[in-house]
């Protein structure tokens, strides 16, 4: 009485049991689940074989692998992977096989997946549609971008023009308030063109394939006389504020030449030195250093401000963040040199200034 | 009449199982309905003078789930390799699919479709994506699981070309 009962169990659990006659023949162990008759319509009497690949092509695949499976009679089992098989209803079923040996007896056991089955596949279906989304989000924001890129090149033609009409004008007017209000009209102008260059070089940076750096010293721009020169340029602002702002070139070096491309790097220093300008108290000083750490030179822009508040800097070198409210920056000027120095090899990042303030520094490889 | 194993092959939702449902029982859901595992389909065609029953295999989808199990292809004579042609994405995933194919299988007849030409004005493939796989000798036509365009066409084209081998 012991074995029907179990092979009852074996079916009502949806298993069938096959008991291996030879080549890809099989007896039913046993009683046979609901859904056999479904698949197996034509079975004239249980003791009659069957081969099962007839009806299910997947198993010839399977039958493949566990024929030496069952010869080399190391025990365990081996599972076929799921596979779908239209009923005449027209719905779709769900089976897997696991082919083991019993007494030196080869099985075959054929499972249709049901309950938990459903469970599996919504994930998988959820997981696969959410998956869709986000392609079209990320095909979408590409899609904007350079939209917004297209927009802001448009913009900077019309400011060029704006620019050197304002510049003519001063020179033309005698009037001392019309020169200044000229003055206040550079001064926007100036503002608006370098945030659209800091869109413009993110949108470089981040859209565009990084360009090969070449790593010839010859050409390689000098970190030392390129914050000297982006320093010099931005004296006047400096004074305006009354902030002091040096370069301290090292251990008497003369050049530093950094794997980097002159007119980015420029940028760079442009973009820390007016951050921290911008953040820096009256009388306070800005004060470029370098420090060369083995294969590579290490810059910071220190100043003496209040600092970076510590829940801000994790994202400070994300898109659209902002280190304070001084400036009305759009916060792309330091996403811009993280993409750019990342590119190039190196690191960057900010830290306390002892003493109070910010250091911002950055890591290029030396030549 | 000979028998033949062929295999769908291609990123997720790009319409393996969509073009299989219109080859063989004329049908298209607009739904998405995600492959799990393997499904095997049979038709019967004539390519030339000879009647070819084709089975055909339609695999679950390479996603971030998991890689398109490949060993399906044992066996097979031939093998349809899917993109849609809406989402540059599924262009990548057909690439790293094929060379995992021929990998383990060999170099086998395939011929790539672009499905979703119903959605062409949403395209982000274009000419200068399929001159590339033109150039490295591969069989591009554009279909639609949807309207059925050049589906029974595609099957037949491998049908012949895996008649033509060896």
């Amino acid at each position: 009485m012991t074995a029907p009962i179990y092979a009852r169990l074996l079916a009502v659990l949806g298993l069938l049991l096959l008991q291996r006659q030879g080549g890809r023949r099989f007896i039913v162990a046993g009683a046979t689940p609901d859904w056999f008759a479904t698949f197996f319509p034509a079975l004239a009497s249980p003791d009659e074989a069957i081969e099962p690949t007839t009806v299910f092509p997947m198993l010839d695949h399977f039958l493949d692998d566990a024929e030496p499976f069952w010869a080399a009679r190391a025990g365990g089992e081996l599972r076929s992977g799921l596979w779908a098989e239209t009923a005449p209803d027209g719905t779709d079923r769900h089976f897997e096989a696991i082919a083991c040996q019993v007494d030196g007896s080869d099985f075959l056991l054929v499972r249709q997946l049901t309950a938990g089955f459903e469970q599996i596949q919504q994930v998988y279906q959820k997981g696969r549609e959410l998956s869709l989304v986000h392609e079209r989000l990320v095909a979408e924001i590409g899609k904007k971008e350079i939209l917004l890129h297209c927009v802001v090149h448009d913009m900077s033609g019309p400011l060029t023009s704006m620019m050197g009409s304002l510049q003519i004008a001063k020179h033309e007017v005698r009037s001392a308030e019309a020169k200044c209000m000229l003055d206040l009209g550079l001064i926007a102008a100036k503002r608006q063109g370098n945030l659209i260059d800091d869109l413009l070089d993110s949108f470089r940076a981040e859209i565009i394939a990084p360009e090969a750096i070449a790593a010839d010293p010859a050409t390689a721009p000098d970190v030392l006389a390129c914050a000297g020169e982006v320093m010099a340029m931005l004296q006047p602002a400096f004074t305006v504020r009354g902030v002091k702002g040096e370069v301290v070139p090292t251990d008497g070096a003369t050049a530093l030449r950094v794997v980097a491309e002159k007119s980015r790097l420029e940028r760079i220093f442009h973009n820390l030195l007016q951050n921290a300008m911008r953040h820096s108290p009256g009388g306070g000083k800005v004060a470029v250093t370098f420090r060369v750490e083995d294969e590579f030179v290490r810059v910071a822009i220190e100043d003496e401000g209040a600092g970076v508040p510590p829940d801000v800097v994790p994202q400070l070198f994300q898109k659209f963040v902002r280190r304070g409210t001084s400036g009305g920056k759009a916060g792309l000027g330091l996403f811009f040199c993280r993409i750019t120095v990342e590119q190039w090899g190196g690191t960057i990042g900010c830290e306390p200034r002892p003493g109070g303030g910010t250091a911002f520094w950055f890591r290029l490889k030396r030549l | 009449m000979i028998q033949k194993k062929i295999c769908l092959l291609g990123g997720h939702a790009v319409g393996k199982t969509s073009l299989v449902a219109q080859f063989v029982r004329k049908k298209y859901a607009d739904t998405y309905h995600t492959t799990i595992g393997v499904k095997v389909d049979k038709k019967v065609i004539t390519a030339g003078a000879t009647e070819v029953s084709l089975m055909i295999w339609d695999l679950a989808g390479e996603d971030d789930f998991g890689p398109a199990e490949v060993s399906y292809l044992r066996g097979a004579s031939g093998y349809l390799l899917v993109l849609d042609g809406t989402r540059r994405a599924s262009l990548e995933r057909a690439l790293a699919v094929q060379q995992r194919a021929e990998e383990k299988n060999g170099a086998l007849p395939f011929i790539v479709l672009v499905n979703k030409v119903d959605l062409a004005a949403e395209w982000e493939l274009g000419d200068e994506d399929f001159s590339e796989l033109a150039a490295r000798g591969w069989t591009l036509h554009r279909t639609s699981a949807k309207t059925g365009e050049f589906v029974e066409a595609a099957f037949q084209a491998l049908a012949e070309e895996m008649l033509r081998r060896p």
